[in-house]
């Protein structure tokens, strides 16, 4: 029950950044900078060394040469920013003509903060789209093979081994080798939820149909079939139904493996492209280690691809303590 | 019975990779775009040699019968040809083959040392499950390249390790205990990286089948005989719970696999991965088909390798009861 809650926690608390995106992100996700490129975070103060302030403020980063020449970013103590709540249209803002960055700029001096909450936009549905996708066939298949047995059950499942077989990410690679590497990042994001939920239907099936193969021997599917329902009907309306948690669990679980694989694209350059951002795309500047050694900052989207997958994880594992299932 | 068992396996493997290679081939040929596409804007390059190009490789004809043709080739042992490395694709692919089998081997047997011993231990004191499960936990949700990231990132701060590839630059004047050394201190990034997810998805595997096997009479019956804790869990629980392990082991190679892909990638490891990611930068059909059947072929070989441990271990299947 408590894994449950702090799944359903923590996802909530990402979903609602990301739906209310334009309004919770203090900048427009594409608004540059260049003076400011990778600036580092302004951390929120309380408290300025004499005074106590309930209003947190941060002080502006102003450029200087440190002794070896290079251009440094140094705190000007002299001024505070406050943050002002609900200003113009945002959750909250401030009353600066330059961006404040609280956690830090990218290379073109991009609000890291604004664009990991407009990314979360693309990341976090990925995962829902390609789950439902591979979801309907996963059941269509599952029922149809479990309920139906012979050579149907047979073939469909040789099927999905054939599929299961195929190594995902290889799979992925080569399909993108064939689309055009500049393609509408629209395009690419279809593409991708496609490709991943053709490759994630098979172990679903598998799953679906296991259940599906007990159920459809008992009585009530006996009965149905006995007062003259079609097959369809009794697949959809009676046997489906009752395999419903077990798909929840089963889903739940299999998200953060499409949320992964369109981070390991993106950051690959294969997936989303500029100006859209994913987090994946966001984290492909962390490709150079040199960057993470000089602007930590840039690994923030991997701490939110972590998160959310242990908000799945923990989602699904409380989901089947709470229905009781334990087989899976 | 042990060689029946195998070359029944092999046997169901060949409609597999058939039908495996003809869904790939067609989804790659039936997507728009292709590597002549690109040859075709290079203004160098005129239209007749591309034609002359397309008609050597058959791609000028239905998908169908290209299929055919690939498929005729690869049973001669020709893999196509890799019109990004002009070079034999079999040449190229059998370059990045070994690097990637010894990553994801030394990966396999790290994971499968640390999960049976963890498993065991975490049945054996109370104040171990816990901690060992919620480590697990964490492991099994962090995304492999944040690990690469954290880890290089470390190797960066301290100088420890080196930052990618497979050899110093010096390896070649090394005396072969320094080259084992260097290429140890190459793969420790790596293999970590790899096994690291896969040890926490797999001890709650580990876990959840002990828990099991722990319930059952004849564990309270050894306990009534007067066997100590440690001897029941691996004497009498552990063999009992490796059945769906070794099934387990044959499944993971694809996702070992398939993370050692962009594991290599980050770390400049040389093999299978970083090759299937040029060649699909580059468009390069035959060289990415040709990674997709090694791929497939490692799986059907990590599904044969647990048939035999499982032959070897479980008397049932041995017996021929099962």
């Amino acid at each position: 029950m408590r894994r449950l809650i702090l799944g359903i926690g923590i996802l909530s608390f990402f979903y609602i950044l990301s739906i209310f995106a334009p309004v919770i992100a203090p900048y427009d996700y594409r608004r540059e900078d260049r003076e400011m490129s990778f600036c580092p975070p302004q951390v929120l103060r309380f408290f300025d060394g004499t005074r106590f302030y309930l209003r947190p403020f941060v002080y502006p980063y102003v450029k200087v040469r440190d002794e070896d020449g290079l251009v440094v970013y140094k705190e000007d103590r002299s001024r505070k920013i406050f943050l002002q709540w609900f200003y113009k249209g945002h959750l909250f803002g401030f009353k600066e003509k330059k961006m404040v960055y609280l956690l830090g700029s990218d290379s073109r001096g991009r609000d890291y903060l604004s664009r990991l909450i407009f990314a979360g936009r693309i990341s976090l549905s990925i995962g829902l789209i390609g789950a439902g996708i591979s979801f309907f066939i996963g059941m269509l298949v599952g029922g149809i093979a479990g309920y139906f047995g012979g050579w149907i059950d047979n073939l469909l499942m040789r099927i999905s081994e054939m599929v299961m077989l195929i190594p995902g990410f290889y799979l992925m690679l080569a399909l993108r080798a064939v689309f055009p590497l500049d393609m509408d990042s629209r395009m690419v994001y279809l593409m991708m939820v496609v490709i991943m939920s053709f490759i994630g239907w098979a172990s679903l099936s598998r799953v679906i149909r296991g259940q599906v193969l007990s159920i459809a021997r008992k009585v009530f599917v006996l009965s149905a079939r006995a007062i003259g329902m079609s097959d369809v009907e009794i697949i959809f309306r009676h046997v489906l139904p009752h395999t419903l948690s077990y798909v929840l669990v089963a889903i739940t679980l299999s998200i953060p493996g499409y949320i992964l694989g369109e981070s390991a694209l993106s950051l690959l350059g294969l997936g989303i492209q500029e100006p859209y951002v994913s987090w994946g795309n966001m984290l492909s500047s962390a490709m150079n280690i040199a960057q993470i050694y000089l602007h930590p900052w840039v690994l923030c989207p991997g701490a939110a691809i972590f998160l959310v997958v242990m908000g799945y994880n923990l989602l699904g594992d409380g989901l089947r303590d709470v229905l009781g299932l334990q087989t899976i | 019975m042990l060689i029946r068992i195998i070359v029944h396996r092999i046997l169901w493997a060949v409609p597999l990779l058939l039908g495996m290679s003809f869904i790939s081939f067609v989804l790659i040929r039936l997507a728009p775009g292709s590597y002549f596409q690109s040859l075709r804007l290079n203004p160098q390059i005129s239209e007749d040699t591309i034609r002359e190009l397309e008609t050597k490789y058959h791609l000028d004809k239905p998908i169908v019968e290209q299929y055919f043709f690939w498929l005729i080739n690869l049973l001669r042992g020709d893999l196509g040809y890799s019109f990004y490395y002009h070079a034999p694709v079999g040449k190229v692919l059998l370059s990045r083959i070994g690097p990637t089998l010894l990553l994801s081997s030394i990966a396999l047997v790290l994971v499968w040392i640390v999960v049976i011993p963890a498993g065991v231990y975490s049945q054996r004191f109370n104040w171990a499950d816990p901690v060992l499960s919620a480590m697990a936990f964490v492991f099994m949700c962090l995304p492999s390249f944040l690990l690469a990231f954290l880890f290089l990132f470390f190797a960066l701060t301290t100088g420890l390790l080196p930052l990618g590839g497979m050899h110093s630059l010096v390896y070649q004047d090394l005396p072969w205990h320094l080259r084992i050394l260097d290429m140890a201190r190459h793969l420790l990034i790596p293999s970590l990286v790899i096994s690291l997810p896969a040890i926490g998805a797999l001890f709650r595997v580990v876990r959840a089948n002990l828990r099991t096997v722990l319930t059952a009479p004849f564990i309270l019956n050894a306990r009534a005989k007067g066997f100590g804790k440690s001897y029941i869990l691996w004497h009498h629980a552990l063999p009992n719970s490796i059945h769906p392990l070794i099934v387990i082991f044959g499944y993971q190679l694809s996702d070992i696999l398939s993370g050692a892909a962009l594991v290599e990638i980050i770390c400049n490891w040389p093999g299978m991965g970083s090759l299937m990611l040029s060649a699909v930068q580059a468009q390069d059909l035959y060289l990415v088909m040709a990674g997709m059947m090694v791929g497939g072929v490692m799986l059907i070989l990590g599904n044969v390798i647990s048939d035999i441990i499982l032959y070897c271990l479980d008397p049932r299947i041995r017996e021929g009861v099962m």
